[in-house]
């Protein structure tokens, strides 16, 4: 029994020196065999950039609304959308059964009316109440001499030169007249409220009448007219961008046509949105270059405008052509374009060797695997080291980090794999 | 007092065999093990993580492990040969000053290898000189002094002589030439003297080390003896493990071999 299991342990011994032997004479295919394979790149200082692509259109820079003074109903539109109109051109034409119902008055009248209410105020404020006035003058002169009289009747009443009726009735005929002064007095003060009122009420009249003529004259030149026959004429050069129903009411205010007033690269601009994620990328970003295959078309965009979409969290932004041409611009077709920004990095590295890969932002946390050299007298072993990192800017391969300042020309693991853990030991795949 | 004497020769054998016991052991021990300090022979955890780095990333190793065999096997064929030939001369050949050239083969064995190492360097700067030939820095400038060395014909002509010469005799009277005499007779009964040559030589060789010193400037062709100290200072992590695989090969060949040693040198005389 112990005999056997000194065979046993000596078998043991023999095949496991044998195999070490074995594989390690083969070392290289052993190594190639069993340990992870790494690619490992060592951080640079260098420029990089970072594009988003985007699609977006051509919109005119100015467009007219074409509306009429009323509800209308259309016949027939002699263009279509997307067609260049020019100055004179008929663009359709309405019911003139139906006609033109409009709510605005007629500038004319309203003007005649508003004429008459400044006359009417002129006479109104000229008013002065003279007669009234004199009447009241009168009175009071009156019951001056009339009061002097009853003083003197007094005393010859106490003299007995005059009996007390004479005197009675004397003092009747004042008191009656005190009261028609009284009443005089309060007949010019209500005149005069009335007037004040009446005042007022046109100077309301006038002002009615000036908005209204104001409004009017607008609603002139907000809304297109109508010749005789029914047909309404383009006042400018441009191209169709939409147009309405026919055989159908529309209500005033309703835009029948509109039309961009487009004439080369210069009266357009480029209206894109993307995801609101981007905003801090698209902040300072200056230009987009347009991909197109049109010679023709200008290849680079000045961004303008960028403002945030609310509840949609999208960024709309908006930019004028660079180097026209003269040539005309394609409206609404979408094109194709790039943002491109430029950062330099003091240490970068590719997308690939930081974890995780999924969402590269400029501030967030992640890690890198960096390969440690142990040197000795029969070769270098190398040890796989994770050292967490921040990232500081983000391109579109690769991404600027902090947080291997304290290695010197670290080799960093561009291929990390499951395998790829801290301590593991790896061969470097040149 | 035959029992006290047991005890005392286990003690005296285990300092012996302790250095050899704890090598083995620790080539299973981690490094964060073996540098805790604590002196222990049975590792806490069984590692194979030395043998491990040496099949893989320490494949090195294995260059300077061949390295050792070449130089070793090369001087063990050459050494067998010259003197199973030379020692065949002396024992059984009559010529010209045969005792003479004899005394100054045993001079050479009683000098030191340390002493003819100078000369040796003499001659082969000599020869580079004169013919153009590299041999320093060559595993040639080992190889060439390890062959023609006289242990090998003293060995081998101890056991020729012991051949008795009649069956030398009868096999000339019946027609046998030197050569048939030396390959019929001779050799089969030198087996065993040539095992223990083979084993001597393998031993006195695998752990040469002031030959590559002196000779060899190239770190890439020291033989593993030397390189070893190399591997303590420089890669300590699997220095146990490199002193096992060092000493496996001797002791294979001692232990298939111990019969025929024993064997050999009772039969030479030299024991």
């Amino acid at each position: 029994m112990e005999s056997k299991v000194l065979k046993i342990s000596k078998n043991t011994i023999i095949t496991f020196f044998t195999l070490v032997f074995i594989l390690g004479f083969f070392s290289k295919s052993v190594v190639n065999l069993f340990i992870p394979k790494v690619q490992v790149t060592t951080p640079v200082k260098s420029t990089f950039s970072r594009t988003l692509n985007i699609k977006g259109k051509i919109v005119p820079k100015e467009k007219v609304k074409i509306r009429l003074a009323g509800s209308v109903i259309v016949e027939d539109y002699f263009v279509k959308i997307g067609e260049k109109v020019e100055k004179g051109d008929p663009l359709l034409k309405i019911n003139k059964n139906y006609g033109v119902k409009s709510s605005y008055k007629d500038i004319d009248e309203l003007k005649i009316d508003l004429k008459k209410e400044k006359f009417k105020l002129e006479r109104l404020q000229n008013t002065t109440y003279n007669i009234d006035k004199m009447n009241v003058q009168l009175l009071e002169e009156k019951m001056k001499n009339m009061k002097e009289e009853i003083k003197k009747l007094e005393k010859l009443y106490k003299a007995g030169a005059i009996t007390a009726n004479k005197l009675h009735v004397k003092k009747q005929n004042l008191k009656s007249l005190e009261i028609n002064l009284k009443k005089e007095k309060l007949m010019l003060q209500e005149k005069r409220k009335e007037n004040q009122l009446e005042i007022q009420e046109t100077l309301g009249n006038i002002e009615n009448l000036e908005t209204e003529i104001s409004e009017a004259k607008n609603a002139k030149n907000f809304y297109y007219e109508i010749s005789s026959d029914g047909i309404c004429y383009s006042d400018v050069d441009g191209i169709v961008l939409n147009t309405n129903d026919t055989e159908v009411i529309l209500p005033q205010d309703t835009v029948l046509i509109e039309l961009g007033l487009v004439k080369n690269f210069n009266s357009v601009k480029f209206v894109t949105k993307i995801p609101e994620k981007y905003y801090n990328f698209i902040s300072d970003a200056d230009m987009i270059k347009i991909n197109s295959q049109n010679d023709k078309m200008p290849d680079q965009v000045n961004i303008t405008e960028v403002s945030k979409v609310i509840n949609n969290k999208m960024i709309k932004i908006e930019g004028e052509f660079l180097n026209d041409n003269n040539s005309f611009p394609i409206i609404n077709k979408e094109i194709k374009g790039i943002i491109e920004k430029k950062y330099v990095g003091e240490k970068t590295v590719p997308k690939i060797a930081v974890i995780p890969h999924d969402k590269f932002e400029a501030g967030k946390k992640g890690h890198v695997y960096i390969v440690l050299e142990e040197k000795g007298a029969l070769g270098t072993e190398y040890i796989v080291k994770r050292v967490n990192i921040t990232i500081k800017d983000v391109g579109d391969d690769v991404v600027s980090i902090d947080g291997i300042d304290m290695y010197d020309n670290p080799k960093i693991v561009i291929n990390p794999s499951f395998k790829i853990r801290d301590g593991v030991k790896v061969r470097i795949w040149e | 007092m035959k029992k006290l004497l047991l005890v005392v020769l286990l003690i005296i054998s285990l300092l012996y065999v302790y250095p050899i016991i704890f090598t083995f052991t620790s080539s299973f021990m981690s490094y964060e093990e073996i540098m805790s300090g604590n002196i222990h022979i049975i590792p806490e955890e069984f590692n194979l993580q030395q043998y491990y780095s040496i099949i893989t990333f320490k494949g090195e190793y294995f260059h300077y492990f061949l390295n050792s065999i070449k130089l070793t096997s090369i001087i063990i064929f050459g050494q067998v040969i010259i003197g199973i030939f030379a020692a065949f001369a002396f024992a059984k050949m009559d010529f010209v000053a045969r005792n003479l050239i004899f005394i100054l083969y045993i001079l050479a064995i009683l000098l030191p290898f340390q002493v003819t190492l100078v000369p040796n360097y003499l001659v082969f700067d000599k020869i580079q000189r004169l013919i153009n030939i590299k041999i320093f820095d060559t595993h040639t400038a080992i190889i060439l002094p390890g062959i023609f060395t006289s242990f090998g014909v003293i060995l081998l002509r101890q056991f020729i002589r012991n051949i008795p010469n009649e069956i030398i005799e009868t096999a000339m009277l019946d027609g046998a030439s030197y050569t048939k005499i030396l390959f019929k007779i001779v050799l089969p009964i030198l087996r065993p003297a040539i095992f223990t040559l083979i084993i001597l030589t393998f031993i006195d060789n695998w752990n040469l080390v002031e030959q590559a010193i002196i000779f060899l400037d190239s770190p890439s062709k020291l033989p593993l003896s030397v390189f070893l100290e190399n591997i303590y200072y420089n890669d300590f992590k699997v220095f146990y493990a490199g002193a096992v695989l060092y000493i496996i090969p001797s002791l294979i060949l001692f232990i298939k071999g111990e019969k025929y040693l024993m064997e050999g040198l009772n039969i030479g005389g030299l024991k």
